[in-house]
C-alpha cells in the first residue's frame, strides 16, 4: 500500500497558537473551567470583580482525589509511626511533580516497580521496628576481611586458611561504645595429616581468652565460642594457629580455616518502635491472642490514620492468627506489620465525606474529622497526625474554627513542621534543584559541597524564620536579618560571622539580604558555566508572580554563536529580534537580565567580559528596575508576590492542582491579604480555614 | 483555545487511521517454541535532546553505508544494526500540550499526543509488547534511568520528561534511578541459607499477606468515588505483579555478583545500569527493559569528557565551541549504548547464539536536531536481529514516514500481529522486518 508522508501543512493547521502572557487585563475574564483556572489565578490580582462574591452562589468544591504518599511523606510517616530512622523512600523513583510540586494527587500514580520497593521497605521496616538487637554486634567474614586488609594466609572456599606452619594471626578491630559482656564466636574447621589436630587461639589485646582443639573439618566446620568482658573502647582480636605444622618433604602438615568472627553483647537494645507497638504485654496477658489483637488494631489505626471498623479489625486479627500458627506470634506480628504497610489504606490518603453541619454551604459536605486531621498534618508536617491531633479529630474539635487555629499554631511550633521546609520551601525556592545542579568546576572553581549546603540552608532557614517571626510576608524581600556561615559570607563578600554553622545575623540596607539575593535559586537557574537570564526570568515570573509562561513555539531558531566578547544580554537582544521569540522573551528576558549583577553561582559582579554589567530589567506589567535590590523593593510592595505565595501554598496544602470551583476561594484569600498584611503562619491559617480545605462536594458520583 | 483529545482525533481522522489499542495474540508465542529457542528481548536505550543529524544519520542508504562521527562507536556492529533516517514524530507535532522537550520525550514511545500539560499519556510500545506477549519472567518489564529530576518543561507534568514508558492513560512508569535499588529490586528477597521447607513456608505467609491487602483494598474501594476507584486499579495491578515474584530471585545458576554501590558518579552510574541490563537479560529476570541515559531536557554537564556545557544549552548553541562539545557528548552517549550492545553480543545463549542476536535494542532519541526542536526528521537506530526477525546491516531512508510505523515494525518483530500503533503507526516500515 503506497502511502504519502504526513502532510506537514495539515499538521501545522492543527497546532494551537500558544500565545504568551498579555498582561493582567487580558486574562481577568470570567473563565471558570478547570483548564483555565491556572492562568486566571496567575493574574487574579487585577481586581476580578465578579469572582469574589456578590450574589453569586458559593462555588462547589471539586471532588477530592486519592493521594498516594510521596517520598517525603512516606519517610516522615514511618518515622512517626514506627520510631525508625530509616529513610526507605530515598531509594524510590522520583515523584512526578505537577504544577511545581510533587505532592499533588494527580501526579502520584503507582507503578509495579514502586510496589516492589514498598515491599522491600516494609520488610526492612518491620525488622527495624520490632527486632531486639544486641547493643554490640559485629559479624566479620574472615576471607573478605583478610583480603581487604592484606593479611597473611590464603583464600579458601568459605573462609580464610591460616598461614601454613602457624605463627601468623588474623587480626580484627572491634569497638565497644560501653562496657559489655560479650560472646565471641568463630566458625572454623581444620585438617591434620600425621600431626596433632590443629588448635586455635583467640587473643584479645594480647591476652589469650580462648583456646580450642579444632576437630571440625573444612567440610563440616563448627562454631567455637567464648564469653568474656569487654571494656568500652577499641580492641584487637587476633585469631591464632599456635600448633601449625608444615613439612612438605615428609608430607606431614595441618591446616586451619576460619569462616567468620562474630561478636555479640549480652546487653540488648529494644527499638523504640517496639515499645510503641507493644501496647500490651502478651507474655503477661491472660489471653495473649486478645493482647495481639489489641496490638495489631492499634497499630493499623495509627498507620491508616483512622479508627478501624470492627470487620476490618477482625480481618486483621485473622491475618495475624493465621500467620502465628505457622510462624509463631512474634514473626506473625512482623508479617502483619508488613501487610499494614502494604495496605492501600496506608499508601493512600482517601478524602472521605463527613456529616454536614448547620453552617455547611449547600452542595458541600465537610470532610470527615480524620480526613481533615490527615490533610492538616500532611500539609504542615508531611507526616501522619500525632495523638493530640487524632484525639481532637475523635472529639469533633476540628469542626471549630478556634480549635483549628490552635492546632495550626501548635503544629507549626512543633519540630515536625520541618516537613513544610522539606516539602514546600525546597520546591518553591528551588533548593532541591540546587542539590543536583552541577556548576562547571573550570568556570566556577569556588563552588564546592560546603557552599552548596550553606546556600540550601540559607534559603530554607529564611523561609522557616518567617513561619514563626510574625512579620508580613512582603518583608521576605528585604528582611533585616539573614543566615550566614563563614563559607557563605566569603562567597558573598560579606563579613564572616565567625561560625562554620549557619547563624542568624542582623543585616542592614547595604547588606546582601532577602529572597532575590539567595544564592540557591540564582545558581540553580544558571547554566553550568554561565548565567541564564531566561531561566532566571522564568523563575521570577513563575515562582514569585505566578505568571505561567507557555513553552517555546515549535521550530525555535538557534541562539547565534556569540560574537567574540558579546554579553549574554547582547545575545538575547539579537534573539528577540525574531518576532516568534519576542512574544515571550520580551517578558522573560528583562526580569532575568536585571539579575545579571550576580554570576552563575550567585557571586556579585560589576563586570562581565570586561564591561560594566548592565543591570536594567523589568517585570510585567512594565515595572522597570535596576538590579536585584530595586527588584526586591518592587516585589515587596507588589500584591502579586504575596498572592502568588498564597496560591502556591493553597495548591500544596490541598495536594492537588487548581480545579473548577477553587477560584472564588482563592480570590477570597487574595482579598483578605489585600485588607491587612499577613504573616506566613496567618496565611497558612487562612488556607486551613478556607472551605476549600475543609469540605468536598456532595454526590460526585 | 484548548484542543481536547477528542478534537485532535476528530481533526486527525482524515489523516491517519485510529489505532487499535487492543492487540491480537501473537501468532506464535516466543516463550514456548518447539525447540528451546532463546527468548526475544526488547531494550529501549533512550538519549534525550535530539541528535545533530549530520553526526547521527549515515548519508548513504542501503547495505553500504558509513558511520558519521557521533555514531562511530557502533561501526563494529554494522552487520547487527539498522539506521532509520527521517521519521516524523507526528504525536509531538499534533500535541497542543506545552513544552517541545516534554512533547518529544513524553510521546516518543507511545506516539500519542496530549492536549495540555496535565497528566494524560497512553500505553507505550514496550508495554503494549508486555501486554501482548505476557512474558513469564519475574519482571514483565523494567524501567531504569541514570538521570536525576531537574527542571521540568514549561507547563508540563514532569512525567513527560522523566518517563518514556507508560502503562496506559495517566500511568507513567517512573524509572528507578539508583543502580543499588535496581539491583535490590531484582535480587533482594533471597533468604540465604533457608531450607526448601522454610522457603515454602515463607512464601505461603507472604501469599496470605498479599491476599489480605487485596481483600482489604477491595473493601476500601467500595467507600471511594469513581475516580479514586480507578486509581486503586493501579494498586491491584501492582500487587498482582508482586505476587508473581514470591518465588524469589533465581538461585545457583544465575550468580548476580556483588550489588553496585549506592552512591556513584554519573558515568559510573550509567556503566552500572549497563551491567544490570546485561545481568537482567542473562538471568532472564525480564525481557523488556527501557533505560533513559538522562531525562528529556537534560542540562547535565559532562566535564569528564571535556564537555562542561549543559546538554540542553549546547543543543541551542550556548557556550564556547558548543558544536564541538555536543559532538563529544553525543559520541560518549553512543559509546555507552554500543558498549552494552557489544556486551550483549558476547553473552552466549544455551543454543549457541548470542543475546544480541535475540534482542531488538532501540537506540531512541526524542527529536531530530535538538536546536530547532525538530520533530519532523528523527534518526533512530535498531541494534540486534531479534531472533532473525529484523533485516540488519542497512541504512534506510524513511523520508517522512511516521515514527509509529517503526513501533509497528518492532512489535511485529516480536510476533505481535498488528498493523497499527499510536496516532500515526499504520504499517511496518518498509524493509525493516526480515522475510
Amino acid at each position: 500500500m503506497p502511502r504519502a508522508p504526513i502532510d506537514r501543512l495539515l499538521v501545522a493547521a492543527l497546532l494551537a497558537s500558544a500565545g504568551c502572557y498579555q498582561g493582567a487585563a487580558r486574562s481577568s475574564g470570567s473563565d471558570t473551567d478547570a483548564s483555565s483556572d491556572a492562568s486566571a489565578s496567575a493574574s487574579a490580582s487585577a481586581g476580578d470583580s465578579d469572582g469574589s462574591g456578590g450574589d453569586a452562589p458559593p462555588s462547589a468544591v471539586a471532588p477530592e482525589p486519592l493521594h498516594r504518599l510521596n517520598r517525603l511523606e512516606y519517610n516522615n510517616t514511618v518515622r512517626d509511626l514506627l520510631g525508625v530512622t530509616l529513610r526507605p523512600a530515598d531509594a524510590f523513583p522520583p515523584d512526578n511533580a505537577t504544577e511545581g510540586f510533587d505532592n499533588l494527587a494527580e501526579g502520584l500514580t503507582l507503578t509495579p516497580s514502586q510496589m516492589d520497593l514498598y515491599a522491600l521497605a516494609a520488610r526492612e521496616l518491620a525488622e527495624a521496628a520490632l527486632t531486639i538487637v544486641p547493643r554490640l554486634a559485629a559479624h566479620v567474614g574472615a576471607r573478605a576481611h583478610a583480603e581487604a586488609s592484606g593479611q597473611a594466609g590464603t583464600a579458601f572456599d568459605w573462609g580464610w586458611s591460616m598461614p601454613r606452619g602457624g605463627g601468623g594471626a588474623l587480626n580484627f578491630t572491634i569497638e565497644a561504645s560501653a562496657d559489655e559482656a560479650i560472646t565471641a564466636s568463630i566458625l572454623a574447621g581444620g585438617d591434620a595429616l600425621g600431626v596433632p589436630t590443629p588448635e586455635m587461639g583467640l587473643v584479645v589485646d594480647g591476652v589469650e581468652v580462648g583456646h580450642w582443639i579444632v576437630s571440625a573439618t573444612p567440610v563440616e566446620p563448627a562454631v567455637y565460642s567464648v564469653a568474656l568482658p569487654l571494656a568500652a573502647g577499641a580492641h584487637t582480636f587476633a585469631i591464632t594457629f599456635p600448633n601449625g605444622y608444615d613439612q612438605p618433604a615428609e608430607n606431614i602438615y595441618n591446616s586451619l580455616v576460619v569462616g567468620y568472627l562474630d561478636v555479640e553483647s549480652e546487653a540488648t537494645v529494644t527499638p523504640p518502635g517496639r515499645t510503641m507497638i507493644y501496647v500490651c504485654d502478651p507474655d503477661a496477658a491472660a489471653d495473649p491472642a486478645l493482647c495481639y489483637r489489641t496490638i495489631v488494631t492499634r497499630l493499623a489505626q495509627r498507620a491508616w490514620r483512622r479508627p478501624l471498623a470492627d470487620a476490618d479489625a477482625d480481618a486483621l486479627s485473622e491475618l495475624w492468627s493465621g500467620l502465628a500458627a505457622g510462624e509463631g506470634p512474634e514473626e506473625a506480628l512482623k508479617l502483619t506489620l508488613r501487610a499494614i504497610l502494604l495496605s492501600s489504606r496506608f499508601l493512600y490518603r482517601p478524602s472521605l465525606p463527613g456529616v454536614a453541619g448547620e453552617d455547611t454551604p449547600p452542595g458541600l459536605v465537610p470532610l470527615d474529622d480524620y480526613t481533615l486531621a490527615s490533610r492538616l498534618s500532611y500539609f504542615l508536617w508531611s507526616s501522619m497526625p500525632d495523638d493530640e491531633l487524632f484525639d481532637a479529630a475523635a472529639a469533633g474539635l476540628l469542626r471549630d474554627d478556634d480549635q483549628l487555629r490552635a492546632q495550626v499554631q501548635r503544629m507549626l511550633a512543633d519540630p515536625r513542621a520541618d516537613g513544610l521546609r522539606a516539602g514546600f520551601a525546597s520546591q518553591w525556592l528551588s533548593t532541591r534543584h540546587l542539590a543536583l545542579h552541577q556548576p562547571d568546576p573550570a568556570t566556577f572553581p569556588s563552588f564546592d559541597e560546603p557552599l552548596r549546603a550553606a546556600m540550601i540552608e540559607e534559603s530554607e532557614r529564611l523561609f522557616v524564620d518567617f513561619l514563626g517571626n510574625g512579620r508580613p510576608i512582603g518583608e521576605m524581600m528585604r528582611p533585616d536579618f539573614g543566615y550566614l556561615n563563614d563559607r557563605l559570607a566569603e562567597h558573598y563578600g560579606a563579613a564572616p560571622p565567625g561560625s562554620s554553622e549557619l547563624v542568624r545575623v542582623d543585616l542592614g540596607d547595604d547588606d546582601r539580604r532577602g529572597l532575590m539575593l539567595l544564592g540557591a535559586w540564582q545558581t540553580a537557574t544558571s547554566a553550568s558555566n554561565r548565567t541564564s537570564p531566561v531561566l532566571r526570568g522564568r523563575w521570577i515570573l513563575e515562582q514569585l508572580l505566578c505568571i505561567a509562561m507557555p513553552a517555546p513555539p515549535p521550530d525555535v531558531p538557534p541562539l547565534m554563536p556569540p560574537a567574540e566578547g558579546a554579553t549574554i544580554r547582547e545575545v538575547l537582544e539579537e534573539h528577540r529580534q525574531n518576532p516568534t521569540c519576542a512574544g515571550c522573551h520580551d517578558l522573560l528576558d528583562p526580569a532575568g537580565l536585571g539579575m545579571e549583577g550576580y554570576d552563575g553561582v550567585g557571586v556579585r559582579r560589576e563586570l562581565e567580559k570586561g564591561l560594566p554589567v548592565d543591570e536594567s530589567g523589568a517585570i510585567p506589567d512594565g515595572l522597570a528596575f535596576n538590579g536585584a535590590d530595586e527588584l526586591a523593593a518592587l516585589l515587596a510592595e507588589d500584591p502579586r508576590f504575596v498572592e502568588c505565595l498564597a496560591d502556591k501554598l493553597f495548591t500544596y496544602g490541598l495536594g492537588r492542582g487548581p480545579m473548577a470551583g477553587d477560584g472564588a476561594h482563592r480570590l477570597a484569600l487574595h482579598d483578605a491579604l489585600a485588607e491587612a498584611p499577613a504573616s506566613l503562619d496567618q496565611l497558612i491559617e487562612m488556607i486551613v480555614l478556607s472551605p476549600a480545605f475543609r469540605t468536598r462536594s456532595e454526590g460526585e458520583e | 483555545m484548548h484542543l481536547t483529545r477528542r478534537r485532535i482525533l476528530g481533526g486527525a481522522g482524515a489523516l491517519v487511521a485510529l489505532p487499535a489499542l487492543a492487540f491480537a495474540r501473537p501468532r506464535h508465542a516466543p516463550s514456548r517454541p518447539l525447540a528451546e529457542a532463546p527468548p526475544r528481548r526488547l531494550l529501549v536505550y533512550f538519549l534525550p535532546n535530539g541528535r545533530v543529524p549530520a553526526n547521527w544519520a549515515p548519508p548513504e542508504s542501503g547495505p553500504e553505508f558509513s558511520f558519521p562521527p557521533a555514531l562511530a562507536p557502533f561501526a563494529a556492529l554494522k552487520a547487527d544494526l539498522i539506521c532509520l533516517k527521517g521519521l516524523v514524530h507526528t504525536s509531538a507535532l499534533m500535541s497542543t500540550g506545552t513544552g517541545d522537550h516534554a512533547l518529544g520525550t513524553g510521546t516518543i514511545l507511545n506516539c500519542w499526543p496530549y492536549p495540555d500539560g496535565a497528566l494524560h499519556g497512553e500505553i507505550s510500545m514496550d508495554q503494549a509488547l508486555v501486554k501482548a506477549l505476557a512474558p513469564p519472567t519475574r519482571f514483565p518489564s523494567l524501567q531504569w534511568g541514570a538521570g536525576e529530576p531537574m527542571a521540568c518543561d514549561f507547563g508540563a507534568a514532569c512525567a513527560y520528561t522523566q518517563s518514556i514508558s507508560w502503562a496506559g492513560e495517566k500511568q507513567p512508569l517512573a524509572p528507578v534511578i539508583n543502580p543499588k535499588t535496581a539491583f535490590d529490586q531484582l535480587f533482594a528477597g533471597a533468604d540465604e541459607g533457608a531450607t526448601e521447607a522454610e522457603k515454602a513456608k515463607r512464601k505461603a505467609s507472604l501469599k496470605s499477606v498479599l491476599d489480605y491487602v487485596q481483600e482489604d483494598a477491595a473493601s476500601l474501594q467500595i467507600e471511594l468515588g469513581a475516580d479514586d476507584r480507578r486509581k486503586l486499579d493501579e494498586y491491584f495491578t501492582a500487587v498482582r505483579e508482586l505476587e508473581k515474584r514470591l518465588d524469589g530471585p533465581p538461585a545457583g545458576a544465575c550468580e548476580p555478583g556483588p550489588a553496585p554501590a549506592g552512591a556513584l558518579d554519573y558515568p559510573s552510574r550509567v556503566k552500572a545500569f549497563n551491567d544490570l541490563i546485561a545481568l537482567a537479560f542473562r538471568c532472564d529476570q525480564s525481557r523488556v527493559i527501557t533505560f533513559m541515559i538522562e531525562n528529556g531536557l537534560s542540562s547535565r554537564s559532562h566535564p569528564f569528557i571535556g564537555a562542561p556545557g549543559g546538554h540542553h544549552g549546547l543543543t541551542h548553541g550556548a557556550g564556547v565551541d558548543a558544536p564541538g562539545q555536543l559532538l563529544k557528548l553525543e559520541t560518549w552517549q553512543a559509546q555507552q549504548a554500543a558498549d552494552l550492545a557489544t556486551t550483549l553480543k558476547s553473552l552466549q545463549e544455551p543454543d549457541g547464539s548470542f543475546v544480541l542476536d535475540n534482542t531488538a535494542m532501540l537506540v531512541l532519541t526524542d527529536m531530530g536536531d535538538g536546536g530547532p526542536h525538530d520533530h519532523t526528521s528523527l534518526n533512530q537506530l535498531i541494534v540486534g536481529r531479534c531472533g532473525g526477525a529484523l533485516a540488519t546491516g542497512q541504512s534506510i531512508a524513511c523520508n517522512g514516514l511516521p515514527l509509529g510505523d517503526m513501533h509497528v515494525s518492532l512489535l511485529r518483530a516480536f510476533g505481535v500481529d498488528t498493523m497499527s500503533f499510536g496516532i500515526d503507526g499504520t504499517a511496518p516500515l518498509p524493509g525493516v522486518n526480515a522475510g
